[in-house]
């Protein structure tokens, strides 16, 4: 099957299956419209088949007739003998010639009409067991698709959510990092205030180790021992 | 040309006068018919009641008649010239280019009785379905129903189509009957019909008559 009678053909299958993904479902619409149109040709041997087993019986019947005109032809030619009648009993054996003739060639016909029919009932055979293997293939298929498209709605699920678990981290470490900034914040606000207070300078002095009282006895003792001191 | 312009299809030849008419073995109003001459020939000598034609004399179809008997059985009678009629049954569509048949019956239409008085009927009608018929000095044996009891007739419609004619519509009540006659293996049909027409005028007709085989016919 060429390309544009592929296209055709999905064209026509979307006309009977509307609604699906082009792209996921092309293959299989294709496979569905495939197997319909071989059931139409399945049918339409069947038909065909029908026609000439239809021909067969009556040239069968044809060859009864004739069989049965050609025993009573004889029956006949014999008594128009046993009364002298040459020329009747000759014309009647002209008919019997004729229709011995006719037998033999419809005893060939039928054997041809019983050959083609052998033949066609086997091919139509043959396309039936293709097209039920198929269709147990598409059912396969189709059931794997359900399968796949349900894997791929719990995978989308899934993914869902670790985005929403990794969002809450983000917010968690936006939290942090503001509680962290906030707790700066205030730390240097005290430390501006401590430096307009006596507390500030007392604290540096102290921290020069200036501001008396503040420092230990052993500070001060350390003091006085120094030479020069 | 104006027809031609608006794109109006050329008409069809005309019909004819009762349209399409099944046509089982290429029969049909005015086709012509001969008989197997070696039939008319040997046949022809007296042992029948039945007239054969002369041989090679071809009949015409003059009339064509239609009978549903039910269940897909269909009779079709030819009406030809000089009193033959032709009976072709068939069971189902016509088949192969309508050459399926069941059986062809030859027929020449014998006696014709018109009762004219109910007593008179009545004593014709109490004769038909015994189990024997007598008739042009020939006795013949029912072959419908059994027993010794007289058989009920079969009774149906019969629509005729003349060639050159309006169709009509004739009841039939039917009985047949037959002999066999010596020298050959066919016998002699009677088939009695109490007939019917649209004015509900009765007659009762005789035909006599023999079963041909597909071969007898040449049909053009």
């Amino acid at each position: 099957m060429g390309i544009i009678s592929k296209i055709w053909t999905a064209v026509r299958g979307h006309a009977t299956e509307a609604g699906q993904t082009v792209v996921d479902a092309n293959a299989l619409t294709i496979l569905d419209q495939e197997m319909r149109d071989a059931d139409n040709e399945i049918r339409k041997s069947k038909d065909s088949l029908a026609q000439v087993m239809a021909k067969r019986k009556v040239s069968s019947d044809n060859l009864v007739s004739k069989k049965a005109k050609l025993a009573e032809y004889i029956g006949y030619v014999e008594a128009a003998l046993a009364k002298g009648d040459e020329a009747l009993a000759t014309e009647i054996a002209g008919k019997i010639a004729e229709h011995e003739a006719q037998v033999a060639t419809d005893e060939g016909l039928i054997a041809e009409y019983d050959s083609s029919i052998a033949s066609i009932r086997k091919a139509i055979t043959e396309a039936e067991d293709r097209l039920k293997r198929m269709k147990v293939k598409v059912d396969v298929v189709k059931a794997r698709e359900h399968v796949i498209r349900a894997s791929q709605v719990a995978a989308s699920a899934n993914a869902g959510a670790n985005s929403k678990v990794a969002g809450a981290l983000e917010s968690l470490e936006r939290l942090q990092s503001s509680q962290a900034e906030r707790q700066a914040r205030i730390e240097s606000a005290n430390e501006i205030a401590k430096d307009g207070t006596d507390v500030g300078l007392e604290e540096k002095l102290k921290a020069a180790g200036i501001k008396p009282g503040g420092a230990s006895a052993q500070d001060v003792l350390a003091r006085f021992r120094k030479p020069g001191a | 040309m104006f027809d031609r312009l608006f794109g109006k299809k050329p008409q069809d030849p005309p019909a004819s006068r009762h349209g399409v008419l099944p046509s089982p073995l290429g029969l049909r109003l005015g086709a012509a018919l001969r008989l197997d001459s070696i039939l008319s020939k040997v046949l022809g000598d007296g042992r029948f009641i039945l007239e054969l034609p002369e041989p090679g004399t071809p009949m015409l179809v003059a009339a064509q008649g239609l009978i549903d008997l039910g269940e897909g059985v269909k009779l079709h009678r030819f009406y030809l010239d000089d009193d033959w009629w032709l009976q072709v049954k068939v069971s189902g569509s016509a088949g192969v280019e309508g050459e399926n048949y069941d059986e062809i019956l030859l027929f020449g239409f014998g006696d014709v009785v018109n009762p004219s008085t109910q007593a008179q009927f009545e004593d014709i009608a109490a004769t038909i379905g015994l189990p024997k018929y007598e008739y042009a000095e020939k006795t013949f044996l029912r072959q419908w129903g059994v027993g010794n009891a007289a058989s009920a007739t079969t009774d149906y419609s019969e629509r005729v189509y003349p060639k050159d004619d309006g169709s009509y519509e004739t009841r039939h009540q039917d009985m047949l009957y037959a002999r066999e006659v010596t020298g050959t293996t066919r016998e002699e049909l009677l088939l009695i019909s109490v007939e019917t027409d649209e004015t509900d005028s009765v007659s009762v007709v005789h035909s006599v008559g023999m079963r041909l085989e597909r071969t007898d016919l040449e049909i053009t």
